[in-house]
């Protein structure tokens, strides 16, 4: 078997949900529940199902964003990064972008100096494809688009093993998905990134993801090579999922 | 029946729609693609006269069986407005009213237009929902829109449009808020609805695959202009404009391979 870049056992967080009038309900409710699965290196693992399924708390659990109340993330690697679904809300407002893009080198410095890394960032900025003219700007300047590639490159600045996508293309129109999606595809082979790709797009999920796991009410009902999931899905709800898709 | 000819409209100096027509006849779907910011909801709200104070409709005309709606007083257009034309929105929990049950909304929607006792809505309201075989019509005429799903919040939404037996429903990004299964559904109930109705649809998406499902007639707008128009077969299985094949091919595909990305098709 191949080398693992993540492991996750057994992963579980229940939440306490409110009732009608906004009182807290004294049940909790499992928002994942019992998932495990492991990201080899190189590897893009899709997480689809749909709103509610527990595919972001899983996401946040995974990179440690959010504390699980069982079950543990095994990470063999030195750095993972997270990519979010609305990059204006990613990017801080009051930072050029340029700014934003090297903040991930002033934390992890390895001896480098201010000039160093933003050379370092402008870098990243040709490598996501975004002009360097846009290094002065602010997040705001930006089309939706040029603003995810520059949290695509302050993502990829401190080189990590591993990517967090949680529906990084939701937000976009679909030409311009295509583009971000091209984009992710040609690092993960540039930089040997892994991903962890969140997405309800299971045609989208279909075009990027060696192997894809399903998700339905906290527990993953289904996981495999894509193509073997399409072709020939195991689970009905996996299958209504597919029987929902409308493409051309 | 509707038709829209040359409209051109403006935000203040942005001129947002250009010279765009089309015609929308009995008991067709008509299907309009683009990305944000092609002016295809800018259109929409051209027709109800729903612009903000900002918009303007510069030049053209927009006729309802012959009369031009664009010379209709506000009053006049309150009357057409959920009479004869009536529409859904993207959001149906911010579309209904928040403090009301479904079914007051259902009384309200049709009291505009005639005189009725709630008890008769309620009775209309009941046999639209049992149309639909949405199960339990009375429990969501009795809900709040907060106490339904997305899903089926919408379906009502589409019910109570239906109310006061429209020829034309609008349509904006009625499936982008919902998921994929439910979106299916969706689909369903307005295609269900024009048939008990034969109401013409006008549904405003960017999603591809919707309006791939729905639509008779296909334009596909970008920068405010419609760059194609035709037959969903022609528009979308043999398009002719640059724009229209960048836009299908960047549509995911199942199967594997990677949606295209086109350079015309611009940077976002």
């Amino acid at each position: 078997m191949a080398e693992c870049i993540l492991e996750v056992k057994d992963l579980t967080k229940r939440f306490r949900g409110r009732d009608k009038k906004g009182r807290e309900d004294t049940e909790e409710q499992a928002a994942v529940d019992g998932v495990s699965f492991s990201i080899e290196k190189g590897e893009c693992l899709g997480l689809i199902g749909e709103s509610g399924s527990g595919k972001s708390t899983t996401a946040y659990m995974a990179a440690g964003l959010l504390k699980p109340d069982r079950g543990e993330c095994l990470f063999h690697g030195r750095h993972m990064q997270m990519v979010f679904q609305d990059p204006m809300k990613a990017m801080n407002p009051r930072k050029k972008v340029i700014d934003s893009i090297s903040e991930g080198l002033l934390y992890h410095r390895n001896g480098l100096s201010r000039a160093q890394i933003r050379e370092k960032a402008l870098e990243a900025m040709d490598m996501v494809q975004i002009d360097r003219s846009f290094a002065e700007r602010y997040s705001r300047e930006l089309s939706g688009g040029e603003c995810q590639r520059a949290t695509i490159a302050r993502a990829i600045l401190i080189r990590p093993e591993l990517l967090i996508c949680d529906e990084v293309t939701s937000a976009l129109d679909v030409s311009v998905q295509a583009q971000i999606i091209r984009l992710l595809d040609s690092l993960k082979k540039r930089l040997r990134l892994s991903y962890l790709f969140i997405s309800h797009d299971i045609a989208l999920v279909s075009s990027i993801c060696d192997r894809v796991a399903v998700m339905y009410r906290g527990k993953i009902v289904e996981i495999g090579r894509t193509k073997d999931v399409i072709a020939d899905p195991q689970n009905e709800y996996t299958r209504c999922l597919i029987d929902s898709i409308l493409t051309l | 029946m509707l038709e829209v000819k040359n409209i051109t409209v403006a935000y203040g100096s942005d001129t947002v729609v250009k010279d765009v027509s089309f015609a929308v006849k009995p008991g067709e779907v008509i299907g309009i693609v683009g990305e944000s910011g092609s002016g295809k909801s800018t259109v929409l709200k051209s027709i109800l006269g729903l612009l903000d104070s900002r918009g303007k409709v510069l030049g053209g005309e927009i006729l309802l069986n012959g009369e031009n709606l664009l010379g209709f007083t506000s009053g006049r257009m309150r009357q057409i407005r959920g009479k004869e034309i009536a529409m859904v929105f993207q959001h149906p929990e911010l579309s209904l009213d928040p403090v009301w049950p479904v079914g007051r909304s259902f009384y309200e929607s049709i009291r505009v237009h005639r005189e009725i006792t709630k008890k008769e809505a309620a009775v209309q309201g009941r046999k639209l929902l049992e149309a639909l075989e949405l199960g339990e019509p009375d429990k969501i005429l009795s809900s709040y829109p907060f106490e339904l799903s997305g899903g089926m919040c919408q379906r009502a939404a589409i019910a109570i449009a239906m109310a006061n037996r429209p020829g034309i429903l609008l349509a904006d990004e009625p499936t982008s808020a919902l998921d994929v299964t439910v979106q299916k559904q969706v689909i369903e109930t307005m295609m269900q609805m024009r048939k008990e109705f034969s109401a013409s649809i006008l549904i405003v998406s960017h999603n591809i695959g919707v309006i791939a499902k729905m639509a008779d007639f296909v334009g596909v707008m970008r920068r405010g202009q419609m760059v194609e128009w035709g037959t969903k077969e022609e528009v979308l299985y043999s398009p002719e404009h640059d724009y229209t094949k960048a836009l299908i091919r960047a549509v995911p595909k199942m199967g594997g391979e990677l949606p295209a990305a086109a350079e015309e098709v611009g940077h976002g």
